[in-house]
């Protein structure tokens, strides 16, 4: 493809800008997921239980307040926290000090239903159900606005009525 | 964990770390936010795990993960209606400015324009740049990742390179007349 040099000088100028890489909870996800991937490969577990939510990696319990929270990304390379953000652990958050704004939560089937059969002859599927839960709280001390954001793992075994 | 997974999962973090920047900046391109496109790399790595069975779990090339990412980022802009609201809320409470790429220290005001037209590039345009410039993919890996010929992977590119220069051109014009004092 010939381009013109003021074209050419363009994608210098493209090249100087630097992709952002992942945030270090981002990295930390990741890197669990590959831990459960590693560890569970030839297992039974769909690819489905492997995917680590959000707020489920190491700081599992901690829900960030203030400028972090909604991904907000800042200029430089990786920082996942700004130097005036709070952590708080999940049991706080649910107590008298917040109040709920917002709750939604949605279920999400990420596989089919496995039939089977029992020993004593009756049919059965399994299979399994993830629930998220948003909620939106804030604290009514500094009035800051948190959402969290919760994924749990169900497994759903019931008695196959129909075909 | 026997050795032979734990140098599996090192390879794969390897892989991780060093593709994740071009990846996240494709990704970028699919999602509302940084969040979602970081929750789309971790579907993709879980997909393409899945893939690599075939090939003993080795970790996948650049091109193979491009189209897994936008396959599933296809799948995640349907989801992104349903999420809309929700995400609303949160971006109401961002502090910081969400940017997918960094300008260098040197000339950050033109670094910052640029950026900025890139974002706002239509994204047809914006993702054959995003996969040459930040992705490295040749034009021809980039038709089979957006599953166009490579010829139209090099007219689009092409097409968005003019079109940055157009805007690029407008803006500093428009620049210079504002610097300009008054009665001079």
């Amino acid at each position: 493809m010939n381009m013109n040099q003021s074209l050419k000088d363009l994608e210098s100028q493209l090249e100087q800008l630097s992709p952002r890489g992942l945030s270090n909870q981002g990295r930390d996800r990741c890197h669990s997921t590959i831990d459960s991937l590693v560890e569970e490969s030839g297992g039974k577990a769909g690819p489905s239980a492997w995917r680590l939510p959000r707020f489920s990696t190491a700081a599992a319990a901690m829900v960030a307040l203030g400028s972090g929270i909604g991904g907000g990304w800042f200029l430089g390379v990786q920082p996942s926290f700004s130097k005036d953000e709070v952590l708080v652990t999940k049991s706080e958050q649910s107590g008298a000090e917040f109040d709920q704004l917002d709750r939604e939560a949605w279920l999400i089937t990420q596989e089919s239903p496995k039939v089977y059969v029992t020993e004593n002859g009756k049919i059965r599927e399994i299979f399994r159900e993830v629930e998220v839960t948003k909620e939106v709280v804030k604290h009514r001390e500094s009035g800051v606005v948190v959402t969290v954001e919760t994924t749990d793992h169900h497994v759903v075994d019931s008695e196959k009525s129909e075909f | 964990m026997s050795s032979e997974k734990q140098s599996l999962g090192d390879a794969w973090k390897e892989w991780l770390d060093e593709s994740a920047p071009r990846l996240l900046a494709y990704a970028r391109g699919r999602c509302q936010s940084a969040e979602e496109a970081e929750d789309l790399l971790q579907d993709t790595l879980i997909k393409l795990w899945e893939y690599q069975a075939e090939r003993s779990h080795r970790p996948p090339d650049l091109p193979l993960a491009f189209s897994v990412m936008r396959f599933l980022g296809l799948d995640h802009g349907r989801k992104a209606g349903r999420r809309e609201r929700r995400d609303q809320k949160i971006i109401q409470f961002q502090a910081g400015e969400d940017h997918w790429l960094d300008p260098s220290l040197e000339d950050a005001e033109e670094a910052v324009m640029l950026r900025a037209e890139v974002e706002a590039l239509p994204e047809k345009l914006r993702e054959v740049l995003s996969l040459k410039i930040w992705g490295g993919l040749t034009f021809a890996e980039i038709g089979k990742v957006v599953e166009i010929s490579h010829n139209t992977a090099a007219s689009r590119y092409r097409y968005a390179l003019e079109q940055l220069q157009k805007r690029l051109k407008h803006l500093k014009k428009d620049h210079e007349h504002e610097s300009i004092p008054q009665g001079s």
